[in-house]
This record gives structure tokens, C-alpha cells and sequence, in this order.
């Protein structure tokens, strides 16, 4: 790979919640580029906020990382050693919410959140200043938000606000959560243009947490795509759109209205939970029309095929 | 004219906080009136029936109840709360002795239960579903199981019969000193006010125990209240958010966390003052505090009416006061409550 900034190998995690046990996400791997926009997609529940807060050593309580390393530029931690993430990585990765509103403190004015996440990146030579630049960056006039609480902006301020917040650090990565769900599709598009925007600019690779494929593909060059706790297909946006393989990525991308060329869309059926619960299968094997009994007894590495990596037995080679 | 937000919200609490006293006034007029003994009879038991009405038509007991009232807000108005049948003084200066003992031993209680009970909550929170979170707990449990007039008699025998650690529990300073007369009426700052650092102590000395075993009550809802609305506010998005930005896990359980678990808090330690008022008769009458509570109890059991209609004003008043308080440190807390008026 040409410059990889981020990666995850092989993370697995359980959710342990009255004494029950479920795997929840199941031995994902990616990779992320220096300064590219990476698409994580996948149904609500698929694991994807879970596998990528728990790459940063925020998983939340009640989830148990079992397996899998994460490395960032170049050094490399077990995904368990959770605190060690977090000390390693609150400097070169920022994050931001569904809820914007809700990420910033109600208690304190956004331009004081704004000089805390400064201050604690190091950098004070004029905090003052710094934070009205950090408030031109985000689009947002410094003299109007001042002494403002997170209830008196709007959602899309807010975001705006979350991000003035996640720049104060100059991450090298960001990963933003779904960050326009809780917006309206214009604030929607303006605030992923510019992701888009400064994603170019600052050299700053983003992963794109998105339920929806068509967001994605519009400013994503590579994404993963998550199932159930796994990753069933990852690779070039393009070629995957051109050429799904694994059945699932298939039915999303069937999924999606094209105003060029309607078609009737077919939807999925079944939800992504459904399954018998037992570790070792693919998980998608209870909505996918191709089944075999070899996908109940267990999800295949990645294989290499076509210009990506597809998780499925489909495309494994026979043995002669 | 438009008043400034926070302005209005404290004129609109304190509006409502007087109906409510004037509510109060007439709930505590009429439960000394309902009393089932009569001031005349208890006080002289073997006079006639003829000198009975003479004493109650000159104690003006023979008006209805609308006329007594009015005439007893009259008075409450000037400042004239009658006089106590018991102590022979005007029920003014009763209390002027028995308010600032009360307070005193209030302030102490009261300061000792958050300083153990907040720590204690946070850690149950932090650490929640782990040992740390067990012992609290179970501490809380004990704390709260343990009746205070059990508690008080045990420790007075221990740790002054057997063990002489504490001073002999007589009230509020041992009859070794005088007492010092000061603005505040708490001994403990009026001593040191006029440089009496031996005063003081001995004064110290005199309420720690009363105050621990008072304490001790309120240790155990405030840690319960801390660790649910701590539990809460630590799983709020701007605390993940904060940890994801590299902020001090200190600053943030300290400062954001503690901050977002604020109101309900407060609003608990409302409902504590008004119950450790109310409720500090017991306490009192173990270490013989010459405080509120036990002046009252003293005269319910006498049926000694002016003292009795006082405290309860008294008493509900503080509970008005505090609630009040309450509310106006809620705007200070939250933004979103002291904007709440400026839509």
C-alpha cells in the first residue's frame, strides 16, 4: 500500500450485557491513506460507530475488544490496550458525532470548547486569535458565536462548532460518525463538501461513517463495507460500484435510485441481526439468496479478486 | 421595559415562593388551632369552667378562627410571634437564642454529608459495577440504616464515658467559657471573630459529634443522587467527545461531568435542608443542643401554642427559602434554564 496512515487489523469485539455474550463486530480490517476520504458503510446496527470508536480506544462500557491491533502512522497497539489507544491517538485523530448538539458541552460557551480543545493541543502562541482562524476555517463568523451556548446554534452550526473543536488538534485523521444525519439535506451537502474540501487541503484522511451508500459514493475513493459485524466487501469505489461482488454490497447498490437510468430498486430483505446467533459464519448467509451450507459453518478471509478484497465463498478458488 | 432573563426568572420564583409562605402561615396557624388539647386546660389544669371561658375570652380564643388568624398575621407582621407559656419570654427572643444553635449544628451536619457523600457518589459512578462501586454501596446502606438516636447514645458512651475524646455532650459549649456574642450567633465564628481561638475549639469540639451523627443522614442520599446523575452524565455524547479531543479525564469527571450532574444534585440537597431543619429535634435532644427542633418538641408535648405555630412557619419558611435558592442556582447551572425566559 502506497502510504497508510491508519489501520486496523483483524478487531473483534463482544458486547457483554447481562452476563450475555455477543460478538459484535467480527475480525474487520482496514486500511486508510494519508489525506484520502474513506467510506465506512453498512446498515444501522452493522458495527461500524462501535468498530471505529473502539479503534480509538473509546469503546464504551459493556463492550469487550477481544482481538485486533490498530496502527497509526506507523506504530502499531493492541486494540485491547484501550487507554494506550487513546494516549497514542487524541493527538493525531479527531472524531465527530451524529449528534453535534450533543458533543458539545450545554454548559459552556462554543468559543470556550473551542480555546479548551486549543489549549490542550499545545499549540497557544494567541489563543484568541487561533480560535477566530479556527472559526473562519469551519465557515462560522467568530463575532456572532461568541459567548453562544450549544442551545441557542442550529444543528448545522453546531457540527460546525464539533469540527472547529476537532481541528484545534490539526489531526491527520478524522473520522466523522455519520455527521450529517441529524442535518437537512442542503446543510447535508455543504457540510460534507466541505470534509471534501479539507480533506484536499490539509492533507487530513477522513473515514466517512455512513448508512447511506449513495452519500458515500459520491466523495469517498475507497470504502469498506460492513455487514452484521463484518466486512463483506472493500475496495475502489468505483470498481465496486461497477462490479459488486459479495451478494450484499449486490443488494445495496440495487438499492440505489439512479436518476439517469431508472430501474425498479430492489430491497433487501431480512435485517442484519437476524441470523442464528453462532460465531463462525458469515453473518449475511440468513438474507442471501446464494447460501450455501459452507456459509453457516464460516466467514472466509479476504479475497483478493477484481481489484478488491470480497468476504465470500463465492469467489474462492476451488481446489483442483 | 425588558427586564434582563435571569432577573425575571428570580422575580417569578420569588413571587411564587411568597404564596406559597402565605399558604404555609395559614396550614401552621391551623395546626396548632387543631391540636386536640386546649392552651387553657393544659396550662391550669384545676381551674373552673366559669375562669376557663375568662381565660380564654381574654387569650381572645373565643373568636372564630378567620379573626384569630388575621390577628395572629397581624402580629407575625410586627414581628410579635406571642409569648411562650414554658420559658416565660417572648417567642422573639427564644428563638433568637435557638435559631443560630440550630444553624450551627446544621451548617457542620450538613457540610460534613456533602463532602463525604459527593466523593463517595462520583467514585460509585466512575467505577461503576466494580468493588469500589460495591463498598460504597454497602456504606450507604449502613449510613442510612442506622438510626441517629441510636447512633448518638452509642458514640456519646464510647467516645466520651468510656473513651473521653469528645467534651461531655451538654449543648453547645461547656459551661467553662462563656459564650461568645457575635453578629452570626455560630459559636465557632463568633469566637474567632473576637479572637477567642479557645473558645472556638471547645466549641468545635462541643458540635463534631452532634454534626457527624446529623451528617451522617445526609451522606447517604447525596452519594446515591451523585452516583445515578453522575452514572448519567458521564455517558453523554460531549464527555466521549471530550476524551476523543485528549481532554484530562480529571478535567472532564471533575469539571463537565460534575457540572452536567449538577441540577439534580442541588435539587436534592434542597429536599435535605428542609428535612435536617425539620428533622434535627432528634439529634438535639441526644447531645442536649439548645437548638430549634428541640424547642419545639418541647412545646408540642406542652402544647404551648405560639412557640409551636412559630417553628412550623419557621420551619416551612426555610423550606421555602431553600427551595427558592434552589431554583435560582438551577439558572446559574444551566444556560438552557436561565434562557429559558428570554425567548
Amino acid at each position: 500500500m502506497a502510504d497508510v496512515l491508519f489501520s486496523i487489523e483483524g478487531l473483534t469485539i463482544d458486547s457483554v450485557r447481562g452476563g450475555v455474550r455477543r460478538r459484535i463486530v467480527d475480525d474487520i480490517s482496514l486500511s486508510v491513506e494519508r489525506g484520502e476520504l474513506y467510506g465506512l458503510v453498512g446498515e444501522s446496527g452493522s458495527g461500524k460507530s462501535i468498530s471505529m470508536m473502539a479503534s480509538v480506544g473509546l469503546a464504551a462500557s459493556g463492550l469487550e475488544v477481544m482481538a485486533g491491533s490498530v496502527a497509526f502512522s506507523g506504530r502499531a497497539l493492541p486494540a485491547r490496550n484501550q487507554r494506550g489507544l487513546r494516549g497514542n491517538l487524541s493527538r493525531g485523530v479527531s472524531l465527530l458525532f451524529q449528534n453535534a448538539k450533543g458533543a458539545l458541552n450545554p454548559f459552556k460557551t462554543v468559543d470556550r470548547q473551542v480555546e479548551r480543545a486549543l489549549r490542550r493541543s499545545g499549540r497557544q502562541t494567541d489563543p484568541r486569535a487561533e480560535v477566530e482562524v479556527l472559526f473562519r476555517v469551519v465557515g462560522l463568523n467568530y463575532r456572532d458565536f461568541r459567548g453562544k451556548y450549544p442551545h441557542q446554534i442550529s444543528g448545522g452550526q453546531a457540527q460546525r462548532v464539533a469540527m472547529a473543536c476537532a481541528l484545534a488538534t490539526e489531526p491527520a485523521l478524522l473520522i466523522a460518525d455519520e455527521p450529517t444525519t441529524a442535518l437537512d439535506v442542503t446543510t447535508e451537502r455543504e457540510l460534507l463538501r466541505f470534509l471534501a474540501r479539507l480533506c484536499e487541503e490539509r492533507e487530513m484522511a477522513i473515514v466517512l461513517i455512513a448508512h447511506n451508500l449513495s452519500l458515500v459514493s459520491e466523495y469517498c475513493r475507497r470504502l469498506s463495507i460492513m455487514h452484521a459485524g463484518q466486512v463483506v466487501e472493500s475496495g475502489n469505489l468505483k470498481t465496486i460500484f461497477a462490479d459488486p461482488l459479495h451478494p450484499y454490497t449486490r443488494g445495496l447498490i440495487a438499492a440505489v435510485p439512479d436518476v439517469d437510468q431508472p430501474r425498479e430498486l430492489v430491497p433487501l430483505i431480512g435485517n442484519v441481526w437476524g441470523g442464528p446467533e453462532g460465531i463462525e459464519r458469515c453473518r449475511f448467509s440468513h438474507r442471501c439468496q446464494f447460501a450455501t451450507p459452507v456459509c453457516e459453518a464460516r466467514h472466509p478471509p479476504a479475497i483478493e479478486r477484481a481489484g478488491r478484497a470480497v468476504h465470500c465463498v463465492l469467489y474462492e478458488e476451488v481446489p483442483a | 421595559m425588558r427586564l434582563p432573563p435571569l432577573t425575571l426568572y428570580i422575580l417569578r420564583r420569588l413571587a411564587i415562593s411568597l404564596i406559597v409562605l402565605f399558604g404555609v402561615s395559614a396550614v401552621a396557624f391551623s395546626m396548632a388551632y387543631l391540636l386536640p388539647s386546649d392552651p387553657v386546660t393544659s396550662r391550669y389544669p384545676d381551674i373552673t369552667n366559669e375562669q376557663r371561658a375568662e381565660m380564654r375570652r381574654q387569650m381572645g380564643l373565643d373568636q372564630p378562627l378567620v379573626v384569630q388568624y388575621v390577628r395572629y398575621m397581624e402580629s407575625v407582621f410586627r414581628g410579635d410571634f406571642g409569648r411562650s407559656f414554658g420559658t416565660g419570654n417572648t417567642v422573639g427572643q427564644d428563638l433568637a437564642l435557638r435559631i443560630p444553635a440550630t444553624l450551627e449544628l446544621a451548617t457542620f451536619g450538613i457540610t460534613f454529608g456533602v463532602l463525604v457523600g459527593l466523593p463517595l457518589g462520583m467514585l460509585g459512578a466512575v467505577y461503576r459495577g466494580s468493588w469500589i462501586d460495591h463498598l460504597v454501596r454497602v456504606f450507604n446502606l449502613a449510613a442510612q440504616s442506622i438510626p441517629a438516636f441510636w447512633l448518638g447514645v452509642v458514640l456519646i458512651f464510647y467516645l466520651y464515658f468510656q473513651l473521653r475524646l469528645v467534651p461531655s455532650p451538654i449543648g453547645r459549649l461547656s459551661a467553662l467559657y462563656t459564650a461568645p456574642t457575635g453578629v452570626t450567633g455560630f459559636y465557632t465564628i463568633d469566637a474567632v471573630l473576637a479572637g477567642r481561638f479557645d473558645v472556638a475549639l471547645a466549641a468545635l469540639r462541643q458540635v463534631m459529634l452532634p454534626a457527624f451523627v446529623l451528617g451522617l443522614g445526609v451522606v447517604s442520599p447525596i452519594a446515591r443522587i451523585t452516583r445515578a446523575a453522575m452514572s448519567q452524565s458521564l455517558k453523554e455524547d460531549y464527555i466521549t467527545f471530550g476524551r476523543a479531543l485528549g481532554l484530562r479525564s480529571r478535567q472532564l469527571v471533575l469539571g463537565d461531568a460534575l457540572r452536567g450532574a449538577l441540577v439534580p444534585i442541588v435539587t436534592t440537597l434542597g429536599f435535605i435542608v428542609g428535612n435536617v431543619l425539620a428533622g434535627a429535634a432528634v439529634v438535639e435532644t441526644v447531645f442536649a443542643w439548645p437548638g430549634l427542633g428541640r424547642y419545639a418538641v418541647t412545646a408540642i408535648t406542652t402544647s404551648d401554642m405560639a412557640p409551636v405555630s412559630t417553628c412550623i412557619l419557621l420551619i416551612a419558611s426555610s423550606v421555602a427559602v431553600t427551595n427558592l435558592l434552589v431554583d435560582i442556582s438551577y439558572a446559574f447551572i444551566d444556560p438552557r434554564i436561565r434562557h429559558e425566559y428570554a425567548r
